[in-house]
C-alpha cells in the first residue's frame, strides 16, 4: 500500500512536470530542454515572493504568475528568433539557456538547499491516504494540483478557442497562420502555460523537500514519462509518468536504490527501440521532426 | 489606385530553385482573374507572397511591392494578411486534419465580428450541404472533394475580400470540380468576392475568370481579358499547353477515373 | 598550398614547438587541456558537423574511454598501450549501441535516446566505482611511453601534441574519402543519398563508431593525464561543453572545432582573470563557478542567434571584407 502511494505521489510529480515538455513540443515541435531549468526558477521566484509576502494564498499565486510571464517572455526573447532554424540548433539554445540559468540562480540564490516553506509557515503532516499508507500533506497537495491541472488543460484544448487554435497551430504552422492565427501569440502561450505548470511542480516540490539545483534533475528525469507516453499526446504524459513512477519505486525497492536516476532512461532507451512514438502518439510525429 | 497592385515582386528561396524575378499586375475590385504558366513558372510562389510567408518558409520578398486597398501589406506575416482580408486557399495541408470540420471553420480569428462570423459559417454551410451534414467528422478523414470544400469555407469564414486559390482543380474529378466551381460562383455574389486563382486546367480557369496573367520563368509574359487570350492560338499554343492536348487530356481522364474510384469508396 | 599558407603553417607549427620553452606550468596544463579537448570536438565535429548526426552523449563516451583506461591499468596493471586501443574498441562499441536508434531516428528522437544512453553510461561507471570500494575514483599511474615515464605536463605536451594532429589529418583523410563525401550525402537528405546508391544505414552506423571510437581514446587520454577517474568528470555539462565547442567554433569546419575547443578550455580562466579585475572581485570570487556556467549559456546563445557560422563564420566574414 505504500508504494502504491509512492507510485502515485511519485507519478503526481512526473506528470505534472512532464505536460510542461509535451505542451511545448505539440504545439511548437520544440523539445524544451531547459524545462527543469525554468521549473527550478519558478520555484526560486516563490523563494522571493515568499521573503516579500509570508502569506502562501498570495505568495504562491504571484509566483505562478511570475512563471508564466517568465515562460511568454522566454519564447519571446529568445526562442521565437529560433523559429525556421534546425532542429539541432533549437535544441541546443534551449540547453544553453538551461546552462545560463544553472549559473544566474547560483549568483543570485547561491547554492544553498534553502525552504520556501520557513517564511511562509508551512509544515507538512504526515496523512494517512489509504490503510497503512501515509504520505505527506503536500505530497497529497501535489496530487490534487496535478489531477486539477490536467483536467484544466484538457478542457482548455477541448473546449477553449485558444486551446483550439493551439491543437491547429500544431498540426500545420503555416496554415494557422494562414488562417488568421498569430502564431508568435500562441507559442508564448504555450511556453508560459507549459512554465506555469513547471513551475507549479517546482514550487510544491521545493515546499515538501526544500530547493536546490537537485530539482533540476527531477524536471529532466520526468522527460521519459513524455516520451513513453506520446511526446504530442497529453494523456500519453500522465500514463507515461505512472508508468515510469512504478517502474523506479518498483526497482529501487527491490532491485538495487542506485538505480533512481538511471531507471526512467532505461524505460526512455527501451521505448525508442520498440515504439518510439510513444503509446499514445502518433506516428507521424517522427517524420516531423 | 487598383485594388490589389502587385509591383516588381522578387521572391528568392533559401534552398529550391523557383523564384520571382519581377512580378507586376494589378486587379480590380470583383474581377477574377487567374494565373496561368508552366510548372516552376512562379505561379504558387506569386500566392504565397501576396500571403505572406513565415519564418519556417525559408523564402522571402527581397524587391517589390504589394499594395492592397490602399495598404502595404509587402512583407507582412501571414496572419496580418489575412486578417486584411486577403485569403489564401492552399495547394495542399488546407485542412486541419485532426480537426473536425466544424472546428476547421471555428479556429478561424479575423477581424470579423462574432455575429459575422456566424453568419459566415452559416453561409458555408448553407452553400456547401455537404460540409453541414459532416459538421463533427475529422477533416483528416474527408474525400479530397470535401477537403477542398471545407478549405474554401475556412477561408470563407476570415472574412475575405481578395480570395487567392491555388489550385481549386487539381487532383478532383472533373463532376466535383463542376461542382465546386458552381457554389464558388454563388458564394462570389453572395460576398462580392474579388478571386486570383492558380490554375493547371486551363479550361477551369476560363469558366471562371474574366482575365488572366500568364508567368514564365518568374516574370509576367503576358496578361489579357480570358477571350483575348483564349482566341489568340499562338497564346495556346506557346503558355497554355492546348498544342500537346492529347497527351495532357489522356493525363487528365487517367487521372480523373482514379479520383473518381476514390470518391465512390469514401 | 599558397604562400601565405605555407608561411602560416611553418609559424603556427613554430610556436607549438616553441610553447613548452616558453610557458608555466600552469599554461602548458591548459594547453594539453585544449589539446584533449580538440581531439573530442573533432571526432564530434565529424558526427554532427559533417555527417549530420545529434548527440548528446559525448560524456557518456569519454566517460567510457576513461573507464575502461583505468579499469584496465587498476585492475589488470595494463600498460598504456593496451588501455588506448582497448578504450577505443570500447568506444566502437558503444558507437554500434549509440548508432543504432539513429537507424529509426532523426532530429530530437536522437538526441534523446544519445542523452538517455550518456545516463546509462553514467550509472555503470557509478555502479563499479560503488562495487569495488573506489567510490571517489579510480587511481592509475602515469603512464610509460617510449620509455618515458608522463608524470608532468611537459612530458604529456609533445604526446597530446601528437595525437591531436593525428586525429586531425585523420579527420580530413576521412572526409576527403569516399566515407566522407557519403557523411555529406545523408547530411544533407537521406532520401537522395539513398538514390544514389549510398547505405543510409550503414553510413550512419560507422559515422557513429569511427567518431566514438576516437572520442573514447581521448577520454583514456584524459584519464591517463589526469591519473584519476571519477564518473564526477563526465556530467551532463560536458556533453554541453562540447556540443558548445563544435557550435562556438563553426559547424562543418574541422579547424572550428579545433577552435571551438581553445575557446571553451580557457573561457573559465578568462572569467577568473575577469572577476579578479573587477572591483566586486572579491564578493563575486565565491562564484566563479556560476559566473562560468552564466557566461557559458550567454556565449552560446549569442553564437546561437547571431552567429550561427561560429568563430569560422566571423572568420570568413573578416577575410571576405579584407
Amino acid at each position: 500500500m505504500q508504494l502504491l502511494a509512492n507510485i502515485i505521489v511519485l507519478g503526481a510529480i512526473y506528470a505534472l512536470i512532464s505536460c510542461g515538455y509535451v505542451l511545448i513540443y505539440r504545439v511548437s515541435r520544440v523539445l524544451n530542454l531547459a524545462h527543469g531549468e525554468l521549473m527550478m526558477v519558478g520555484a526560486y521566484l516563490l523563494l522571493t515572493t515568499a521573503g516579500m509576502i509570508p502569506n502562501p494564498w498570495i505568495a504562491i499565486p504571484v509566483a505562478g504568475l511570475l512563471s508564466l510571464a517568465m515562460g511568454a517572455l522566454v519564447y519571446l526573447l529568445l526562442m521565437r528568433r529560433m523559429t525556421g532554424e534546425s532542429v539541432l540548433a533549437a535544441i541546443l539554445t534551449t540547453i544553453a539557456l538551461g546552462i545560463l540559468l544553472r549559473g544566474v540562480v547560483v549568483i543570485f540564490f547561491s547554492a544553498a538547499h534553502q525552504y520556501p516553506s520557513v517564511p511562509l509557515g508551512l509544515h507538512a503532516s504526515s496523512v494517512e491516504v489509504l490503510p497503512g499508507a501515509r504520505i505527506s500533506s503536500l505530497s497529497l497537495v501535489l496530487v490534487v494540483v496535478t489531477a486539477l491541472v490536467y483536467g484544466s488543460l484538457f478542457a482548455f484544448l477541448r473546449l477553449s478557442r485558444w486551446g483550439l487554435r493551439m491543437r491547429a497551430a500544431g498540426q500545420n504552422p503555416l496554415l494557422a497562420a494562414q488562417r488568421g492565427i498569430n502564431l508568435h501569440g500562441i507559442y508564448a502561450m504555450v511556453w508560459g502555460i507549459a512554465i506555469f505548470t513547471g513551475s507549479i511542480a517546482g514550487m510544491l516540490i521545493s515546499l515538501d523537500a526544500g530547493l536546490d539545483q537537485t530539482l533540476i534533475m527531477i524536471g529532466l528525469k520526468a522527460f521519459p514519462g513524455a516520451l513513453v507516453g506520446g511526446l504530442d499526446s497529453l494523456l500519453g504524459a500522465l500514463v507515461g509518468s505512472l508508468i515510469v513512477a512504478a517502474a523506479e519505486v518498483l526497482l529501487i525497492q527491490y532491485v538495487n536504490p542506485l538505480l533512481a536516476d538511471v531507471v526512467p532512461f532505461l524505460i526512455l532507451i527501451a521505448m525508442l527501440v520498440f515504439r518510439p512514438w510513444g503509446l499514445f502518439g502518433t506516428r507521424e510525429a517522427l517524420d516531423r521532426v | 489606385m487598383a485594388f490589389l497592385e502587385v509591383k516588381d515582386l522578387h521572391v528568392s528561396y533559401q534552398r529550391a530553385i523557383t523564384a520571382l524575378t519581377g512580378v507586376s499586375f494589378t486587379m480590380e475590385e470583383g474581377q477574377i482573374m487567374a494565373i496561368l504558366g508552366a510548372n516552376g513558372a512562379g505561379k504558387t510562389t506569386t500566392l504565397r507572397a501576396l500571403s505572406g510567408f513565415i519564418g519556417l518558409d525559408n523564402a522571402r520578398v527581397t524587391k517589390g511591392r504589394i499594395g492592397f486597398d490602399g495598404q502595404d501589406l509587402t512583407r507582412r506575416p501571414p496572419y496580418e494578411v489575412t486578417r486584411q482580408g486577403v485569403v489564401l486557399v492552399p495547394e495542399r495541408d488546407k485542412v486541419f486534419p485532426n480537426l473536425s470540420v466544424h472546428e476547421n471553420l471555428e479556429v478561424v480569428t479575423s477581424r470579423a465580428s462574432g455575429t459575422r462570423r456566424s453568419e459566415l459559417t452559416d453561409l458555408v454551410y448553407t452553400r456547401f450541404p455537404r460540409l453541414a451534414q459532416l459538421r463533427k467528422r475529422e477533416a483528416g478523414l474527408l474525400s479530397g472533394g470535401e477537403r477542398q470544400m471545407l478549405a474554401l469555407g475556412s477561408a470563407i469564414v476570415c472574412a475575405p475580400r481578395l480570395l487567392l486559390i491555388d489550385e481549386l482543380s487539381l487532383g478532383l474529378a472533373p463532376v466535383i470540380v463542376e461542382e465546386i466551381v458552381e457554389h464558388l460562383r454563388v458564394i462570389r455574389q453572395d460576398l462580392s468576392l474579388t478571386i486570383l486563382l492558380v490554375e493547371q486546367s486551363a479550361a477551369v480557369a476560363f469558366r471562371l475568370a474574366d482575365s488572366a496573367v500568364v508567368l514564365e520563368h518568374g516574370e509576367v509574359a503576358l496578361t489579357g481579358t480570358s477571350e483575348a487570350l483564349q482566341s489568340d492560338s499562338a497564346v495556346q499554343n506557346a503558355y497554355l499547353g492546348t498544342g500537346t492536348e492529347g497527351r495532357r487530356s489522356y493525363r487528365a481522364v487517367a487521372e480523373a477515373r482514379r479520383l473518381a474510384e476514390q470518391e465512390g469508396r469514401a | 598550398m599558397s604562400k601565405t599558407k605555407l608561411l602560416a603553417l611553418i609559424l603556427a607549427a613554430a610556436a607549438l614547438l616553441a610553447l613548452p620553452f616558453t610557458v608555466s606550468g600552469a599554461w602548458m596544463d591548459i594547453a594539453n587541456q585544449i589539446l584533449l579537448a580538440s581531439i573530442g570536438a573533432l571526432a564530434l565535429m565529424l558526427l554532427t558537423g559533417f555527417a549530420g548526426q545529434i548527440s548528446l552523449g559525448h560524456a557518456g563516451l569519454l566517460a567510457a574511454g576513461a573507464f575502461t583506461a583505468g579499469i584496465l591499468s587498476r585492475e589488470l596493471g595494463a600498460p598504456f598501450w593496451v588501455g588506448i586501443p582497448a578504450a577505443g574498441l570500447t568506444g566502437a562499441l558503444l558507437g554500434v549501441i549509440f548508432g543504432l536508434p539513429s537507424l529509426r531516428l532523426r532530429g530530437i528522437y536522437l538526441a534523446v535516446s544519445t542523452l538517455a544512453l550518456h545516463f546509462l553510461v553514467v550509472y555503470l561507471g557509478g555502479e563499479y566505482e560503488t562495487r569495488r570500494g573506489f567510490s571517489t575514483g579510480i587511481l592509475i599511474d602515469p603512464p610509460m611511453v617510449f620509455g618515458i615515464e608522463l608524470w608532468d605536463p611537459f612530458a604529456w605536451y609533445p604526446v597530446l601534441l601528437v595525437g591531436a594532429i593525428l586525429t586531425y589529418a585523420l579527420s580530413r583523410n576521412l572526409l576527403k574519402s569516399r566515407t566522407g563525401r557519403a557523411w555529406a550525402a545523408i547530411h544533407d537528405t537521406e532520401p537522395v543519398a539513398a538514390a544514389l546508391g549510398i547505405n543510409v544505414a550503414r553510413t550512419k552506423l560507422w559515422a557513429f563508431v569511427i567518431t566514438s571510437a576516437i572520442t573514447a581514446m581521448a577520454g583514456a587520454l584524459f584519464a591517463y593525464y589526469r591519473g584519476f577517474v571519477s564518473i564526477e568528470a563526465f556530467s551532463l555539462f560536458v556533453t554541453i561543453q562540447y556540443v558548445a565547442m563544435i557550435i562556438i567554433g563553426g559547424m562543418g569546419s574541422l579547424t572550428g572545432a579545433v577552435l571551438g575547443a581553445a575557446f571553451v578550455t580557457l573561457l573559465p580562466h578568462l572569467i577568473e582573470g575577469a572577476t579578479r579585475y573587477l572591483p566586486t572581485g572579491g564578493a563575486i570570487s565565491g562564484s566563479v563557478f556560476a559566473m562560468n556556467y552564466a557566461a557559458f549559456g550567454l556565449i552560446m546563445i549569442a553564437f546561437l542567434v547571431f552567429e550561427p557560422g561560429g568563430l569560422m563564420g566571423i572568420a570568413r566574414r573578416l577575410k571576405g571584407r579584407g
